[in-house]
């Protein structure tokens, strides 16, 4: 490792394999160095009108004007609005508007993608594999205009508790919430979705503005244990789909071995599932092809990454599969 | 534990339950969900959801593998052994009042005691600005904003809108059974209490 790279993770407060990691990936000191500077920089919150609730957003928007906030509405996105000013009471969270569902709020803008991306329409049947707590959720059953099923899964008591407190809030009535590890999605539900959003847990090493202590929190047996995860969730959900079904994968992360490398290792040797282009929303960076000497499968040439440093939101990675 | 630790889930029918639920809910329910299935999984409280066909075949397909939901569809409400021997759901009433236009049953607050009430407060006498009958001592009751939005639910210590004109100000005409403020308080990593 380089000496430059060690005064840039020592300057940022980083473990140094991270900074390592990041000039491999965007293989150039200075963009590295941007991308620190934007992980040093503070998000404005989004929030997503709930059509469920809502006819028409301008009444939630005069609401909020009223008690001081300033919005500015989302260009790729028509129900979304940024924050730009807040008044000092009350919190966004706890406005009577955020109280009766009328929005969903949320800390970037990336997490507004991946829904819009998988574009489930009325009549699909969908699985939603680490749903908690909810914002996908409820994005899916408003696309969706509460019509088709969605089952959303998650394996921990108090964050279901979580997801179904905001499920009820939304005023989402299409949606079956379950405890259930995503893992064991394959065998319960074979065959059976026809389209699934795999939100998978990970490191957040795209959302470290919204979390300084994963600048040193990840040690790499840690990095190697969300892989492993990773890929028993995406095998499981390639499992829960019917043929010509569509997969969506997502992580919080900008890390390849969560992402990259996951699909790699998972699609490698299966002529079964097509990569599919993007039509995403916000113009996407390309992903990773080449990590350390592995050259990826060459269908992951499709999938996307947001940086913050240059879509000024979270840092995420996208990927659309389907099923042959 | 999620609604304790045995619960069973299975379909009924709506005459099997319509004897509890209070008349515009049963009507409302017999009006726009005939079709619908229900499903009632009785734990250490028994909770009533309405589902779709799509998500009654899902449902199914959960329960004969030995899996329980954790809710499904609509959320209509809690059955209780007790008085009230229902609880309705925020949703349900929200649709209904909506639906129908017709808003029963209720107590309309003004945002002076709206606030409170969003921090368990119980409902005073001088923040109600419109009543709506019937109103039964006992019974629950929505409590409304003044934009016709439901923020909650109470339980009535009137007996008929008429008795309010008896009331001081300060005087509870509603306790507090439920409000959504409860979804920000911290207490959302707990199974839901109501204060019946």
């Amino acid at each position: 490792m380089g000496e430059d790279v060690k005064e840039l993770a020592r300057r940022y407060g980083y473990r140094p394999y991270m900074v390592g990691r990041y000039l491999e990936i965007l293989g150039d000191l200075k963009e590295v160095e941007e991308l620190l500077e934007a992980f040093e920089k503070a998000l404005r919150p989004s929030i997503r009108c709930n059509k469920l609730k809502l006819a028409d957003c301008r009444e939630l928007i005069e609401r909020l004007e009223k008690l001081g906030f300033l919005l500015e509405r989302v260009g790729w996105c028509s129900e979304a609005y940024e924050v730009l000013r807040e008044p000092e009471k009350p919190s966004l969270g706890s406005t009577h508007e955020h109280l009766i569902g009328l929005y969903y709020l949320y800390r970037g803008k990336a997490s507004l993608i991946p829904p819009i991306t998988l574009k489930p329409g009325e009549r699909d049947e969908v699985l939603d594999m680490a749903a908690a707590p909810g914002g996908k959720t409820t994005h899916m059953a408003q696309i969706m205009r509460n019509k088709g099923l969605i089952v959303a899964l998650e394996p921990d008591e108090g964050r279901l508790r979580v997801l179904r407190n905001n499920v009820e809030r939304l005023g989402v009535k299409n949606t079956v919430l379950l405890r259930l590890d995503g893992r064991e999605a394959g065998k319960v539900f074979r065959k059976t979705f026809t389209k699934a959003l795999l939100d998978a847990p990970c490191t957040g090493e795209g959302i470290i503005m919204l979390d300084p202590s994963r600048k040193t929190k990840t040690s790499l047996e840690d990095l190697v244990k969300h892989h492993e995860i990773q890929k028993e969730l995406l095998r499981s959900a390639l499992d829960s789909l019917k043929g010509g079904g569509r997969i969506l994968y997502t992580t919080c992360s900008i890390a390849p071995e969560e992402n990259e490398l996951v699909l790699n290792e998972v699609i490698k040797g299966r002529d079964d599932v097509r990569v599919l282009s993007l039509e995403t929303p916000v113009k996407l960076s390309p992903p990773v092809t080449e990590y350390y000497g592995i050259r990826v499968d060459e269908r992951i040439r499709y999938c996307g990454r947001t940086y913050p440093h240059v879509h000024g939101m979270e840092g995420f990675f996208i990927c659309l599969m389907e099923l042959k | 534990m999620l609604n304790g630790a045995k619960v069973r889930c299975r379909k009924t029918a709506l005459q099997e339950i319509a004897g509890s639920l209070p008349p515009h809910i049963s009507e409302y329910l017999r009006r726009e969900y005939a079709e619908a299935t229900i499903l009632s999984c009785e734990g250490r409280f028994t909770e009533i959801f309405v589902l779709s066909e799509e998500l009654a075949k899902v449902v199914e397909k959960i329960i004969a593998q030995g899996l329980t939901p954790y809710s499904a569809g609509l959320y209509l409400g809690r059955l209780r052994k007790g008085k009230p021997s229902f609880i309705p759901s925020i949703n349900i009433l929200q649709e209904i009042y909506q639906g129908t236009g017709e808003v029963v049953n209720a107590l309309v607050v003004a945002e002076e005691g709206l606030k409170p009430f969003l921090y368990g407060g119980d409902v005073l006498r001088k923040s109600v600005v419109s009543c709506r009958q019937p109103i039964r001592k006992g019974d629950v009751v929505a409590v409304l904003g003044t934009d016709m939005r439901v923020y909650g639910l109470g339980i009535s210590k009137i007996d008929g809108c008429e008795e309010l004109e008896k009331r001081k100000d300060l005087d509870e005409v509603a306790s507090n059974l439920f409000d959504v403020g409860w979804y920000i308080r911290g207490e959302a990593r707990k199974e839901r209490k109501y204060k019946a």
